[in-house]
Parts: structure tokens; C-alpha cells; sequence
């Protein structure tokens, strides 16, 4: 119950029907208080009304009659004044007829209205002769009330003349009268009654009591009484009505006003209803609708049959249904398109949560690693206890990105390797701060590029050979120039030999052969050794060194001007691989050589530099220099300018993939016959340079 | 749910309907009056029972009228009366006349089964016994007596009178009805007393004009008495009066508009008017044997003096004063 009043619908409906009943009940209630006040008192003046008006009436007709009597009879001469008779026959038409008596009361002439006028022999017209007696004092008289031969009642109205003592008489009948008042149709149990001076009564709706004398002497309780004097003959007359019966109109008007407020508020009802049904209807079904999506179900189009702010609002619905579902649709098709993408890719990717803990990977990564989300990703990515120091979730460092290569070692105990690149998720919770890792399994990838160096340096190892073979036999031939000359020594003077310390002397300068021999071949023996990488910290000034060492030969061999630069501070130690930066640094000596080849005064440039934190070492040739179009190609595997045979075009790309490896960069600066630049920058170690600084201060 | 609401919505108004009509036609009362005519030429006396009812306070719509007209068909009077008073049953009963009120009377006897009723002008319902006495007429018959058979000798007289050179007074009739017959006796009983010739002319079924003129002298007057036989031959009397310049002395209003030079009585009309009184007194609860009979409240001398004019005649000055002059529709200014 609760629930369906807290409904717009049924509040709606609350409001319009109490709109309707409780001012219609209100005006209904103060309409009937007042007017039943007003109905009452108007009720009784009414009745006063009617029973003066039939009171003036009758006075009026008898008043009127004495008037044309006392006028006829001024005239004089009457006898022969038929007219005068005729016109007050016609003219007061309850006169039944009129006589013209002498003094005694004997009937002179006679104007009857139903029988001819011949006059009765012997017969006093006045069957009451004290009436005669009365007219001595007074001009007018009236008679008791008679009935006529055919039962009409009837009264006489004489007038007597002063002058001659003669009299004008009228029967006046009484049955219009009688019959006015007593068939008139009163209202709620109204009595009219006629009383005659002797308390007779002469008319009354009760036809029962006629011509009965009226003996009450207490009016019923409760009734109302209004009377009136017909002073002209005496009479009364009374209406009584029960005063229950006279207030009847205002239970009438009760009852009326109460049907009238019940259709009322019935109709207002109604209409608050529809109303509130009209207006609710449109949100309901927007409800409904909105309930649908809420719950996964597209509603169908709905209606738009309003003009109003509701058909605007469906419109508005209907098209916010429609771009939802194009949108919804247009999701699922990216959704599977990514997913087709996530789970083929050969990456793995991996959601992880601010706690380590791993909320998805996708199906690559899981064949890597397996399924276990809850140990933490540095356990799981890279065989740590701790997470990895650059990691973006890592809130004591502040790295924006991470991108490192992780090893883990697999089921089978064989070391992987790792790219890991993490990348905060910008449109998260900031409770659930997200990163999103991708993981590409390089090992192999490692292994290849470990090959293409060692290929790199067999390459290199051809090409430098013939260097070696006559490094390595320059101290041989002294060997055995010095064998040989102390053998035919030993044979001749032996002792002086030994005595004067010449036989020192050559062992010392043959050792020292054999140890230069030694060198040559370590160098070489390094060089050539297939490894691994591996980072440690070595002097980049050194590595140069002994790279040059390596092409000594070879810039002898093609005339090579070599000026080396050096800057007086120690360069700080760099961290990486020294023999990996040697192969580096003897594939651009070597490319150098080559591309100076041709030239008469053939000169390399070699310079060690800081550049802020950074080590730049420098190869400038005055060589044919590099087309500008080949610029972009120059680090591409396998690319090359140099004729067939002579270069496998592995070296560039070998390099800038060691350089990079090194965290650092290679540059090309050209000028097409004018020689070449190329700059290696490497980042050096900084707890060394602060180290260095520290000790040089 | 809302369909729910919406019935009982409808039943409700149906029932406060249904309620509310229902008290209002209670409270209605409306009552039915059978009425019975023997001819179309007695309605006024219908419009005169209305207007006197509408004078009395009553409303018309809570009353409602059954009428049986015989079409000036005497036969067709009483099955009319059987299917008022066994089948309608009214209120109460209005009969237009004496032929209508005796017929009735006999029906009700017959089928021992008495319906208030209320003749609206008859001749003689003393004579006729449909009443025991004027004042108290006991059983079921109250109403107005036109008291035309007992006026003729009045109109007899007036005729001579204000026709100062007549010098006798042809009285058409109808021998073969009672009331026609009685109001000739009593006619031809004032003539005596009043000297003056009379010649008495019987008419029932057909205008017999060469009968007439037979019987028709010079300085001769028509008069005719009480019957409907003779009612029914009003334009027949008229055509005959204007080519024999003879003038007639009639009873009604009607008559004098369609030619009859004098009309002394009640009028349909007036009757009718009287009789509300009545038929408003039985409806109020009293007994029809209570009520006195009445006779006319009005008599009108009615003259037509287009007929005057045409005829010629010098007419007594004061008597005139009496007289009510009838054009065309004056007659129903009652």
C-alpha cells in the first residue's frame, strides 16, 4: 500500500480528487446553510402572500359590488334604467341577479342572470327582516350564507337609499370563491379555510368539513397559522401548515443539492482522473521503457501522439533508445573486434590493480604464466619479491610509464625473457586505479639478435684477418729473427752469451714479442667469444682503445690519418656490455676506412665528449658521404651501399641494436662527398659520475 | 485496474441516477386524467381544464391526459368508456358532456367499478340521475351543469327582447334525446308566461332545410336547444339563417363565431376552466360525492355583429349592454 501511494500515478489521482470533492463539498455545505435560512423565511413570507392575495380578492368583489350598488343606487330612477342592470350583470359576473326593492322589501323590478325576470307575487325578497333593521343604521348589509334551489351558496348584499328609503340588492354566489380557495393546490400539506361570522366554515380543501363550525380553540402544536380578516363581511380567512411540511423545500433542496454535489465531485472525479491518467500515462510508459533498458530489454518504439512537452519527451526517448542501441551494437562489434585482437595478439596483456593483484589477462599471457590472479605481478611476471622499481603503481617512484625487459624462469626451468611495458589506464575509479601491462616474450627474439652479432663479428673477423695475421707476424719474424741469431749465437760464443747478458736481452725482447702475439690474439680471442649481454661497468675511453688496436692494421694498411680527441676529465664509466660497444665501435672505424677508400689523404676523426649526461663518442670521415635518401635505410638490417661482397649489411643495424640496448642512441650527420658523422651517445652511469666528480674535487 | 476503477466510476452515477429519478418521481406525483368527447367540437374544454389547473398551481408535466373521442359517433362512446375505465383506470375522469357522463355512469355500473369523474358541462344531471343532489351528489359524479336546459327559457326571453319586432321563435331540437325534449317543455313553459309564440322543429339525423323554410314565417326567430344532434348542424343553421335572414339564438361561443346572430351560455372553454376546480378537489383527495355540482360560473350574451350588420335588425340599446361581441377567435379569450 505504502508502495503505490509513493507512485506519481496514484498521487496524481489523490490530488485531483481531493481538488474535486473538497471545494465542491465546501461550497455545497455553505450553499445549503444559507439558503435554508433564506427557504424558510421566504417560505413563510410566500404563504402570507398567497393568503392575502385570495383574502384581497374577496374583499375587493364584495367591496366592489357595495361600490356599484352605492353608484347605482345615486342615479335614482332606476325602474327605467334596464342598461344600467345589464351592465352591472355583465360586469361582475358572480352576481347572480339584482333587485330593485321599495321600502318594505318587496321586489320592484328584477335582472336575474339564469331565469326570466318575472317577479314572485307576494314575496319579500329579504327572507331576514332584521337585516331590513340594521339597514336603518347602516347603508349596507349582508346576508348569512344561503343556498340557492341547485345548492349554490350564495349571499345577499343590500344598499338602501337615503333619500326614498328604496334598496338595491345583489345575489352574490359564492361557489367561484369557495371553489378558488379550495381546490388551489397548496404545497406541503398547506390547509386553506373560509370562516363565515358564525365560525362557519364556507370553504375548505377538505370538502368534509364544509358548511361545519370550526370548535377549536388550540392550534396544533408545530403548526403555523396565517390569517387574514375579510372585514367586509366578517370572515377569516386561516392557512395552517404543519411547519415540518413548510420547511419540506429545504430537505427538497437537501436532497437535490446532495445529488447535484454527488454527480459533481462524480464528474470532477472523472475528470481529475483522466486528467491525472493523461498526464501520468506518458511517464509511466517512459518508465516502463527506461525499466526495459534498465534491465537489458530494448523497448519498441513507442508513440508519438502528443504535441506536447510529453511528445517531446517520448520523441526524445524514442531517439536516445535508438542511438543507445546503434551505440550498443556498434560496441559489441569494437568489444569483438578487440577481443578477436586481445586473445590472437602474441602479447599477453594484463589488468593490474593497485594492489598487484592481476583483475584479467587475456588467454596469451595465461599460457604463459597460467592463471593466478591473486599472487602479486611481480611474482608473476619477473620471479621478484618486491615490485619492480619503475612501475607506475609504485608509489614511491613517480614514473609515468614503465618499459623494461623482465626474465622469468618458466615451468620447464628455462630463463625467459620479457619486454614489460606498463601503461596507467587514464578512465578508472580512483579506488581502483588500474595499469594495463603488455608482455611480448623476446626471447627469442634475444637469441636472434645474439646470432646477428656473432654473424656481425665472424663478418668483421673475415674482413679484419689479414690485419691479425700480419699484427701477429710482424713479432713472430723478430721471434725468429732473434731465435734464429741466438741459436747460431749459442753455438758459437755460448758463454759470452750468457756472460755479457745478451742471451737476457733477446729472451726479453722475444718474450715481449710473444706477449705483444699474446695480446694481439686475447684481443681477438675477446672480440670473436660468443656471449651473452652482459652489463657491467667499464671506461667507454678503454673500449676505444682497444678497438683501435683491433683496426690498427687496417687504418696503417689504407694510409688513415687518425686524430683522436680525448677530454682532459675521466669520462664516467658507462654501463652495458665493453665488447658489445668494441663491435659497435669497429664496424664505424671499419665503414669509415671503407668509405674513405678512395680518397688521397683518407682522415678519421675520433672524439670522446660529455654532452650533460650523456657520452658522445664521434667517427668523422672525409669519406664519399651518404646519399640523403639512404639516410633513413641506414639502420635497416640487411641494408647496404657498399659493393657485393664486400658487406653483409648487418653492421649498422647490429649497432644501433647494441646502442639501443644500451638505453642510448646512434646519429647521422652527411654531406655526399664531403664524409660522414656518427655520433654514439650513451648515458653514463651517474652514481659513477657523482662518484668521479666527488673524487676529482 | 484502472477499467476497475472506471466500472464502479459508471455504477455509482448509474445508481445516483437511478436513486435520484426515482425520488424525483415519487415526489412527481403525476397523475393521469381519462378524458371522453363525443366530438372534436368540445375541446376547448380540454384547453379550458388545463389553463384552470395551471391556475390552480398545478405543473402540466406531472399530469398526463388519455382521450377517447367518438368522433359525433354515439356508438362509439361506450367501448371507449370500457377501455377508460377497465383497462386506463385514470385518476380521475373529465366527460366533455351529458350523452358522455351518462354513458359512463352505465359502463361503471355495469362493471361495478366506479373512476372518480368530473362532466364538464351537462345539461341535467339531476334529471338524468347521474347526481342525487346539487350540494351533496353522492357516488361517483361531480362536475359543472351547464344548466342549459333550464337557461333556454332565459335565452328565450333575452332573444324576444333585444329583438324588439320577433314574433315568433322557431325551437329546433332533437326529440329523440331526453335533455332536448326537457328544455323544449321548459322553453315552451316561459314562452307562456313571457306571451310569446314558439314553434318547436325537430332535427336528428340529417338538415332538413325545405322543412324548415316550410315551417319559417316572416318576423320569425331561430332558436336552438340543448342537443349535439343539433350542435353537430351548426354551419348548416348558419348558411340557412343568412339566406333566409332569419336570426338565430344559440348557446356557445363557437356557434355565434360561425354565424348564429345570439349565444347565451357557457362557453367550452369556461366550462372546462370551471371543471379544474373540481378535477383539482378529487385529486387533493376529496370525494366527488362531497363536492357540489356548479353550475356556470359565467354566462356570456354573446353577439355577432358582422351577422347584425347583414341582418338589419334594430336591437334593444340596454340589453345590448349585456352582450359580448364575437369576431373571429373572440371566443377563446375566456
Amino acid at each position: 500500500m505504502k508502495h503505490l501511494f509513493r507512485s506519481v500515478r496514484y498521487k496524481v489521482l489523490l490530488f485531483g480528487l481531493i481538488m474535486s470533492i473538497i471545494p465542491l463539498v465546501l461550497i455545497s455545505v455553505y450553499y445549503l446553510m444559507e439558503m435554508s435560512d433564506y427557504v424558510e423565511d421566504s417560505a413563510a413570507v410566500s404563504q402570507e402572500r398567497k393568503v392575502e392575495y385570495f383574502a384581497e380578492t374577496i374583499r375587493n368583489d364584495i367591496r366592489s359590488t357595495f361600490q356599484k350598488l352605492d353608484m347605482m343606487m345615486s342615479m335614482g330612477d332606476l325602474e327605467d334604467q334596464s342598461g344600467v342592470f345589464y351592465d352591472l350583470l355583465k360586469q361582475q359576473e358572480s352576481i347572480d341577479e339584482i333587485v330593485l326593492l321599495n321600502a318594505e322589501g318587496e321586489v320592484q323590478t328584477r335582472y336575474s342572470r339564469y331565469s326570466i325576470n318575472q317577479i314572485a307575487e307576494g314575496g319579500l325578497w329579504v327572507s331576514d327582516q332584521a337585516e331590513l333593521s340594521v339597514l336603518a343604521n347602516d347603508n349596507h348589509v349582508f346576508s348569512n350564507v344561503m343556498f340557492n334551489d341547485y345548492g349554490q351558496p350564495f349571499i345577499q348584499l343590500i344598499v338602501r337609499s337615503e333619500e326614498n328609503g328604496e334598496m338595491l340588492g345583489v345575489s352574490l354566489q359564492l361557489q367561484k370563491l369557495i371553489g378558488n380557495v379550495s381546490s388551489y393546490q397548496m404545497e406541503h400539506n398547506a390547509q386553506v379555510y373560509l370562516r363565515d361570522q358564525n365560525e362557519q366554515i364556507i370553504a375548505h380543501q377538505d370538502y368534509s368539513r364544509l358548511w361545519q363550525t370550526d370548535q377549536r380553540t388550540e392550534v396544533p402544536d408545530n403548526t403555523m397559522v396565517i390569517q387574514s380578516s375579510i372585514d367586509e363581511v366578517n370572515w377569516d380567512l386561516v392557512m395552517e401548515q404543519p411547519r415540518r411540511e413548510m420547511l419540506s423545500p429545504i430537505f427538497d433542496m437537501l436532497r437535490r443539492g446532495s445529488f447535484t454535489a454527488s454527480f459533481m465531485i462524480l464528474f470532477g472525479s472523472m475528470i481529475s482522473i483522466y486528467a491525472g491518467l493523461y498526464f501520468v500515462k506518458p511517464i509511466e510508459r517512459l518508465q516502463s521503457g527506461m525499466k526495459h533498458m534498465q534491465y537489458g530489454y530494448w523497448p519498441e518504439k513507442m508513440p508519438v501522439d502528443r504535441n506536447d512537452e510529453f511528445g517531446e519527451l517520448t520523441a526524445a526517448f524514442n531517439d536516445m533508445n535508438t542511438e543507445i542501441q546503434e551505440k550498443e551494437r556498434r560496441l559489441e562489434q569494437e568489444k569483438e573486434r578487440l577481443d578477436i585482437v586481445v586473445n590472437s595478439m602474441d602479447a599477453g596483456l594484463a589488468v593490474v590493480k593497485k594492489d598487484y593483484s592481476i583483475a584479467w589477462m587475456n588467454p596469451t599471457l595465461q599460457s604463459w604464466i597460467g592463471d593466478q590472479r591473486s599472487v602479486p605481478c611481480f611474482r608473476m611476471f619477473n620471479d621478484k619479491d618486491s615490485p619492480c622499481y619503475s612501475c607506475p603503481l609504485n608509489e614511491s617512484a613517480s614514473f609515468e610509464r614503465m618499459d623494461e625487459n623482465l626474465t622469468k624462469t618458466d615451468e620447464n626451468g628455462e630463463q625467459r625473457i620479457y619486454r614489460h611495458r606498463v601503461f596507467p589506464l587514464q578512465h578508472t575509479l580512483e579506488e581502483d586505479e588500474e595499469v594495463l601491462i603488455v608482455m611480448e616474450d623476446i626471447t627469442e627474439e634475444k637469441r636472434m639478435e645474439e646470432k646477428l652479432v656473432q654473424t656481425d663479428k665472424l663478418s668483421a673477423l673475415g674482413l679484419m684477418a689479414s690485419s691479425f695475421a700480419h699484427e701477429v707476424n710482424n713479432p713472430l719474424a723478430s721471434v725468429q729473427v732473434y731465435a734464429e741469431d741466438l741459436t747460431d749465437r749459442l753455438e758459437e760464443d755460448k758463454e759470452e752469451l750468457l756472460e755479457s747478458g745478451e742471451m737476457a736481452d733477446y729472451l726479453n725482447i722475444i718474450r715481449k714479442n710473444i706477449n705483444r702475439c699474446k695480446e694481439i690474439t686475447n684481443n681477438l680471442l675477446n672480440f670473436s667469444r660468443k656471449s651473452a649481454f652482459k652489463a657491467e661497468e667499464f671506461p667507454i675511453e678503454k673500449v676505444l682503445d682497444d678497438s683501435l688496436m683491433l683496426m690498427n692494421h687496417t687504418l696503417k694498411k689504407n694510409h688513415v690519418s687518425l686524430k683522436l680527441q680525448k677530454p682532459h676529465e675521466k669520462i664516467p664509466d658507462i654501463s652495458g656490455d665493453p665488447l658489445k660497444i668494441s663491435q659497435v665501435f669497429v664496424n664505424l672505424i671499419q665503414n669509415a676506412v671503407d668509405a674513405m677508400s678512395e680518397k688521397e689523404f683518407p682522415v678519421l676523426e675520433i672524439t670522446v665528449e660529455m654532452e650533460g649526461e650523456e657520452a658522445v663518442v664521434s667517427f668523422k670521415d672525409n669519406g664519399i658521404g651518404i646519399p640523403e635518401s639512404n639516410i633513413p635505410k641506414l639502420f635497416d638490417p640487411f641494408f647496404t651501399s657498399k659493393p657485393t661482397g664486400k658487406g653483409t649489411g648487418l653492421g649498422l643495424s647490429v649497432c644501433y641494436g647494441i646502442v639501443k640496448q644500451m638505453e642510448g642512441t646512434m646519429e647521422v650527420q652527411s654531406e655526399p662527398g664531403e664524409g660522414s658523422v656518427f655520433r654514439v651517445i650513451l648515458p653514463v652511469n651517474r652514481k659513477d659520475a657523482d662518484g668521479s666528480e666527488g673524487e676529482s674535487e | 485496474m484502472r477499467k476497475g476503477w472506471i466500472l464502479i466510476l459508471i455504477a455509482v452515477i448509474i445508481a445516483l441516477t437511478a436513486a435520484f429519478f426515482m425520488t424525483e418521481r415519487a415526489e412527481e406525483d403525476t397523475v393521469t386524467i381519462g378524458v371522453l368527447l363525443s366530438g372534436e367540437n368540445r375541446i376547448d374544454k380540454l384547453d379550458g381544464i388545463k389553463d384552470g389547473l395551471e391556475e390552480l398551481g398545478y405543473e402540466m408535466d406531472g399530469i398526463s391526459f388519455v382521450i377517447f373521442e367518438g368522433e359525433e359517433d354515439a356508438e362509439l362512446l361506450e367501448p371507449y368508456a370500457e377501455q377508460l375505465v377497465i383497462e386506463e383506470e385514470p385518476d380521475v375522469i373529465a366527460s366533455f358532456g351529458g350523452i358522455e357522463t351518462q354513458v359512463l355512469a352505465e359502463v361503471m355500473e355495469e362493471q361495478n367499478h366506479f373512476i372518480p369523474t368530473v362532466f364538464v358541462g351537462m345539461a341535467a344531471p339531476l334529471e338524468t340521475g347521474i347526481i342525487e343532489d346539487f350540494r351533496e351528489p353522492g357516488g361517483a359524479f361531480t362536475g359543472v351543469s351547464n344548466f342549459h336546459m333550464n337557461l333556454s327559457a332565459k335565452r328565450l326571453e333575452l332573444f324576444t327582447e333585444i329583438i324588439g319586432g320577433l314574433e315568433r321563435v322557431v325551437l329546433i331540437y332533437s326529440d329523440d334525446i331526453d335533455i332536448s325534449r326537457r328544455s323544449l317543455a321548459l322553453t315552451e313553459e316561459a314562452a307562456d308566461a313571457l306571451g310569446i309564440q314558439v314553434e318547436p322543429f325537430h332535427l336528428s339525423g340529417h338538415f332538413d332545410k325545405e322543412a324548415l323554410e316550410d315551417v319559417l314565417e316572416e318576423g320569425d326567430g331561430l332558436m336552438t336547444l340543448p342537443s349535439y344532434q343539433v350542435e353537430a348542424f351548426t354551419d348548416e343553421i348558419v348558411s340557412f339563417s343568412l339566406e333566409n335572414s332569419v336570426p338565430v339564438m344559440g348557446i356557445y361561443d363557437y356557434e355565434v363565431e360561425a354565424g348564429f346572430l345570439f349565444g347565451y351560455g357557457s362557453s367550452f372553454y369556461g366550462q372546462g376552466f370551471q371543471a379544474a376546480r373540481h378535477i383539482s378537489l378529487i385529486l387533493q383527495g376529496n370525494s366527488p360525492g362531497d363536492i357540489p355540482v356548479e353550475l356556470p360560473d359565467q354566462i356570456p350574451f354573446f353577439i355577432n355583429e358582422e351577422v347584425s350588420e347583414q341582418l338589419n335588425l334594430e336591437l334593444d340599446e340596454n340589453l345590448l349592454k349585456l352582450t359580448e361581441p364575437v369576431k373571429n377567435g373572440g371566443g377563446e379569450g375566456e
